[in-house]
Order: C-alpha cells, then structure tokens, then sequence
C-alpha cells in the first residue's frame, strides 16, 4: 500500500480538494472525492515526466486531475507499473552532477574544436568553393573607403611605382598566376610603411614602405608576404570565419552575443589572422626561394618595419599579427629547413 | 494562526504572491545536458529541451500552493520547427537565386506577421494552464497589425513621440486577448501614465548621457595632446549610448510599464493583480546579468534566468475575489506549434 498527498481536480476545472489517494499492491488506485470514490489502475493514468522538483500531473481516463508533489513516490509506482520510459532516463542524468560536468566537458570539447578545427575548417572550405572574384567589388569599395579615410597620392617617382611593379610581376609569376595581381601605389598617411592584399589581388604598398626598404629583395619579400594572403584566400576566409562566429555566439550567449559577446568574438578573430599571418609568411619563403631571394630578407624586413613604428602594441591576445620576434624566429626556422 | 473565526462561506480578502521554486544548481543541470543533447542530436533534441524548460519553469511557479503547468509537448514543438525551418530557408533561398523574391518574400512576411504573432500568442496560452485551467488567447487580424507593425514602425518617424502610444496599445491588445477559463482580461490605461514613463526615461538617460559625456570632456588622455585623443573617444559615443539605452532603459521601461499594466489588470469576476518591480533593480538584474553570462561564456546562463524569474515573481501578486473554483475550461485539442516557432526563430519579440 502506498500513499500520495496531492489535490485532485474534476475533469477541466478548478475546484480542488485536498486528498490522499492509495495505490495497493495490485497496482489499483483510489481516492475519495467530494463527488465519490475514484478509481484507476496506474497502468491507466497519464503521468507527466518528472523534472527536477516540479509537481507531477496524474491525469484520469475521465479526465480528473491529481496533482502531486510526491515526486519519489510517483517514480517508485512508475517503475513498478508501467515499464521504464526515455522521460525517467533523463531525469536520472539530470539529477546528477556528475552527468551535468561530464555534459559541461563534452560542451567544452565540442566548443573547443568548433572555434579551433569547425570553424577555419568550414571557412577554408566555403573561401575556396567561392568563385575567385565574388569579393571583387568589395575590393574596389575597401581601396575606396582606405582612400577617402588614410591614404594620400603616391608621390613616389613614376620610375619607382614601375619598379615595384616589376618586382610584384616578378614573384607573382613564381606563384604561378601573373596577371592577377595589380599594384597601387599610395601615400600610407598616418599609418606610414605598409602593405594591403585585397582579396581581388589588388596589393597596396605604400610610398613609406618602399623607402623604408633597404634593397629590392626586402620588397621582394613582402609582395610575397601578400600574394600568400590573396592566394590562400585570407580575405573571403576572414569574412566566412565571421559569419561562423557570429552563428556560434548566438547559440552560446543568445543575447548577450550581441552586447557583450564582442570581446570573445574579437579575441577568436585574432587568432584566427595571426594563423593568416604566419600561413602567408611561410607561403612568402617559398616564393623567395623559388625566384631565389633570401627568405632572411623578410625577417629583417620585418624588423625594419617594427622599429620604424616604434614598441609592440600590449595585449598580444587581441594582435592581428604575431610579434616580430615570433614571426623572425619562424622564418629563419623555416629558412634553414 | 488561529482560524476558527473564519467562516469558510465568508470570502476574505486575500494577498497571494508568487512565488518561484526553481534553483540555479538543478537548472543548470537541466540546462547544461539539453545543450549537450541538442548538439549531439544536431538540433532535434532543442523540441524536448524546450518543453523540459517551460515546464521547470511553469511548474516551479507557485501561486496559492498550485504550480503552473506547461502543455506543450516535444512532437508538438519539432513539427513547429521544422515548418519555420522550411520557411526560413525558403527565405534566404529565394533571396539567394534573386535578390528581389527576397524582397517579395519579406513583403508577405509583413502581411502575415500579425497572423502569426496571433497564432504564436494562442499556442502559448493554450498549453499553459493553472489549477487544471487553460488560458487561451483571441486576437484579431487588423489590431495586431497595428500593434505589431504599424504603431511600432511610426513611432520613430514621430521621434518617438508615438512610442507610449504604441506600448499602450500592445499593452492593451495582449490584455484584452488573453483569457483564463474563457474569462477575459482586462485593464484601463491610461495614456498619462505611459507617456509619464517614457518621459522619465528620456530624462535619466539624456542626464546619464551628458554626465559621460562630461567625464569624457575633463578626463585628460595621459601622454598625447588632448585634440588627437579626443576623437578616439568620441568614436565610441553612439555605440555607449546604444549600449546604454538597450542595457538599462529597456529593462527599465519595461518593468515600469508590466507594473502599471499589472496594476491595473482585473480578470473577470473581480480579481485584481499587483505588480511592483523596482526599475533601477531590474535594469541592475539585467545587466549585471548580461555581464556575468558573458564572463563565464554562458555557464551562468541557468543561474541569471532563475535569478530574473525569482525576482519578477516575488514581485507580483493576485488579490482574489472568490477562492477560483468556479473557473472551468474545455480541454483545446490539435495545437499547432507552427506559429508560436516561426516567431520564435524570426526573433518575433512578444510581450510588453
């Protein structure tokens, strides 16, 4: 014999009365209602899932309703009287704590690999299936906008913009595809010696960088540095692993992705272009030694370039390039293999 | 207590607050193995998370000793889904081969959008019930479209000074809609007290805006010439404001406006309901809330939800005008879910 506290509810309404139904070994229930007796086997009633501590809904094939809180004793009927059902199966994992961190370590894992494998991984894969110039009118609007924003006429000397020029043919032709690089030639304003690739193979070198090169060959080395990013794809890849991260952070964070889920985001993303970064570095050292130019070049380009602009920024986790001395140490790394 | 002075015939009145039982450590288990099985599952266990959610929170609120109760059921749920999936994906389809049955598509969405914010409403309502009874929800075609698109898309073109006009009028759509035993609802709005709200928010945030805008001002960029460090800064004003506004104004207006609704509302045959969320406290709930979501990349999510439900519930109550019994209501059969998940997925925001 056992006993259930509950209230019990005719058929849609609201009127409750306070009862103690008995359920005996044969497995029959009955209670006593102000309307009379009411009896059912178990195996008769419909009995809602249990989850967590919430009251359980018995409900009777007439329709009558007994709600009850005595959650342990409705399992242990439940078991006895009607064969065991997926909605106890996940209360018992639910209940555990063990379960819930073991869940916690799988949705880690699975996070883990999502941002670190998933995403560059469905980004390379969407990046390349694009055709080659779905990016090229955005191109034109980023050269645009950098324009009207930082960039100034190139006053470097006609000859000089046709030497570069040359240069760019020169190892674009190593890469094995010629005509589709372009360069342009512009004052770099504010953020003097630097370099663009523009996922159309349009590549921005600035008056100040070439200046600030010692010889050819430096030059040489980031036109390479460049194509690697064109070539690879770095910019349509850039945009896919965006989007990803977008997806991924409105499942994690809901709404939260869009306030604070900023920072997250950014941090994954420059993590993503320093890989870019040192994937074009060692796409430039092929190139270098395929027209046979020292890779070292590029390396003390590299340190060239950050003397010139002075200390490494801090926060090296929100960089979108690796630090000098890193990428220094990998190129000669490369270099000597 | 003594209650032999009590004639059970004599209806006193009484106070019944809510109260909600959820607790932050069993959610979070419920929580975190939905995650893990929806994942696994690819999304088709999201039916059955979604009902073993509604119905941890519907059943751990208590009024007067009865819980609510969540209907809804998994099958229900999925098949929902997957037509709002279809539709979606019909959607970007569409506007992916051309750009203007994209156009097209959302121009019938619009048309449809207040149908299905009624089918959403009623769905909800109908598997939902307390004390063995359902509510339900009856809207109409053409006021849910002035309540869900027309008013809402004037206002900014009014400045907002349309705003409290359109919040009174959702308000006032989604009360007179609602019914529990197939007794309405009902509440009388007054305009006054919604433009009084908005008002006050205006002032709070023109205030807390100008009061940033001085610290910017004094504040001095430490090593650089104050001209070159200022538009870095100023950069970042429409987005501070932004944040400011969805952070802690809406939070605010709505908890002043869910009071004034509450207070007002009288379910039919006399029972009132009192509302009485602190602004400040709920925007604080709400940002705090987001912050430590955020910090913890989602772990605390369960905990923050419990955190917000406990308090609203806390906060309200109902002040009987008999003891309920004479509600009764018809068992709705064949709910179609399909509603209540294309606003769901399209980010359809229901409520006041």
């Amino acid at each position: 014999m056992q006993r259930l506290g509950g209230w019990l509810y005719p058929a849609g309404s609201a009127r409750r009365t306070t009862v103690v139904a008995s359920v005996d070994d044969s497995g029959e229930l009955s209670v006593e209602t102000p309307d009379g007796a009411l009896r059912a086997h178990w195996a008769m009633l419909q009995v809602s899932d249990r989850v967590g501590d919430i009251p359980r809904r018995l409900t009777f094939p007439g329709g009558e309703v007994l709600e009850s809180a005595d959650n342990d004793a409705i399992d242990r009927m439940e078991r006895r009287w009607r064969r065991r059902r997926a909605g106890a199966l996940l209360h018992l994992i639910e209940q555990r704590w063990r379960w819930a961190l073991g869940a916690v370590a799988i949705a880690g894992v699975i996070g883990w690999l999502t941002v670190t494998q998933g995403v560059p991984y469905a980004a390379r894969r969407i990046a390349f299936a694009l055709p080659a110039d779905t990016l090229a009118s955005t191109s034109a609007q980023t050269l645009a906008a950098l324009d009207r924003l930082v960039f100034h006429k190139s006053t470097l000397p006609e000859a000089r913009q046709a030497q570069v020029a040359a240069l760019l043919a020169r190892v674009a032709a190593a890469a094995g595809v010629p005509a589709r690089f372009r360069l342009e030639s512009r004052d770099g304003g504010r953020i003097g010696a630097n370099a663009f690739a523009l996922p159309d193979g349009t590549i921005v070198v600035t008056d100040q960088l070439v200046e600030l090169a010692e010889n050819d060959e430096q030059i040489l080395a980031v036109l390479a540095h460049e194509i690697g990013h064109v070539d690879r794809r770095h910019g349509l890849q850039r945009m896919a692993q965006s989007a990803a991260l977008a997806l991924v952070a409105l499942f994690v964070l809901g709404d939260v992705s869009q306030v604070l889920g900023v920072l997250p985001t950014t941090m994954i993303e420059s993590a993503y272009s320093r890989d870019f970064e040192r994937e074009a570095d060692s796409h430039a050292i092929d190139l270098l030694n395929a027209i046979g130019v020292p890779p070292s070049s590029l390396a003390r380009f590299l340190e060239r370039l950050q003397a010139s602009h002075g200390r490494e920024p801090g926060l090296s986790w929100l960089a979108s390039h690796p630090s000098t001395p890193e990428r220094v140490r990998a190129i000669w790394n490369r270099a000597q293999r | 207590m003594n209650d032999v002075a009590v004639t059970p015939a004599a209806v006193t009145p009484r106070t019944l607050v809510f109260e909600f039982r959820g607790q932050a450590g069993q959610y979070f288990r419920i929580w975190i193995v939905n995650m893990v099985l929806s994942i696994l599952t690819l999304g088709i266990y999201s039916a059955w998370a979604k009902v073993r959610t509604k119905r941890y929170f519907y059943g751990s609120t208590v009024l007067d000793g009865a819980s609510f109760e969540y209907h809804g059921t998994p099958w229900q749920i999925l098949k929902g889904r997957l037509i709002a999936v279809a539709v979606i994906a019909a959607y970007y389809g569409a506007s992916y081969v051309n750009p203007l049955a994209g156009f097209v598509f959302l121009g019938v969405w619009l048309v449809v959008l207040p149908w299905v914010a009624n089918l959403s409403l009623r769905f909800n309502a109908r598997v939902s019930s307390y004390r063995n009874v359902r509510f339900d929800f009856v809207g109409g075609y053409w006021r849910a479209l002035l309540a869900f698109l027309v008013l809402p898309m004037l206002s900014p073109l009014t400045l907002f000074l349309l705003a409290p006009v359109a919040h009174r009028y959702l308000a006032r759509y989604l009360v007179q809609g609602y019914r529990f035993g197939g007794r309405p609802f009902s509440a009388e709005l007054r305009f006054g007290r919604f433009y009084l709200i908005y008002l006050q928010v205006a002032g709070t945030v023109l205030l807390g805006f100008l009061l940033l805008l001085g610290v910017m001002v004094v504040l001095p960029m430490p090593g650089r010439p104050q001209s070159t460090g200022m538009e870095i800064y100023f950069a970042f004003i429409p987005a501070i404001l932004l944040y400011t506004i969805a952070l802690l104004a809406v939070p605010f207006v709505r908890a002043k406006v869910r009071n004034v609704v509450f207070n007002a509302l009288v379910l039919e045959g006399g029972h009132r309901f009192a509302s009485g969320l602190g602004p400040w406290r709920m925007a604080w709930i709400a940002f705090s809330n987001l912050l430590v979501i955020a910090v913890t990349l989602g772990l605390m999510t369960p905990w923050a939800r419990i955190r917000v439900t406990r308090y609203v519930a806390e906060r309200t109550a109902v002040y009987p005008a008999s003891d309920l019994s004479e509600f009764v209501s018809a068992l709705p059969q064949g709910q179609q879910a399909f509603g209540a998940e294309l606003a769901d997925m399209a980010g359809v925001d229901i409520g006041i």
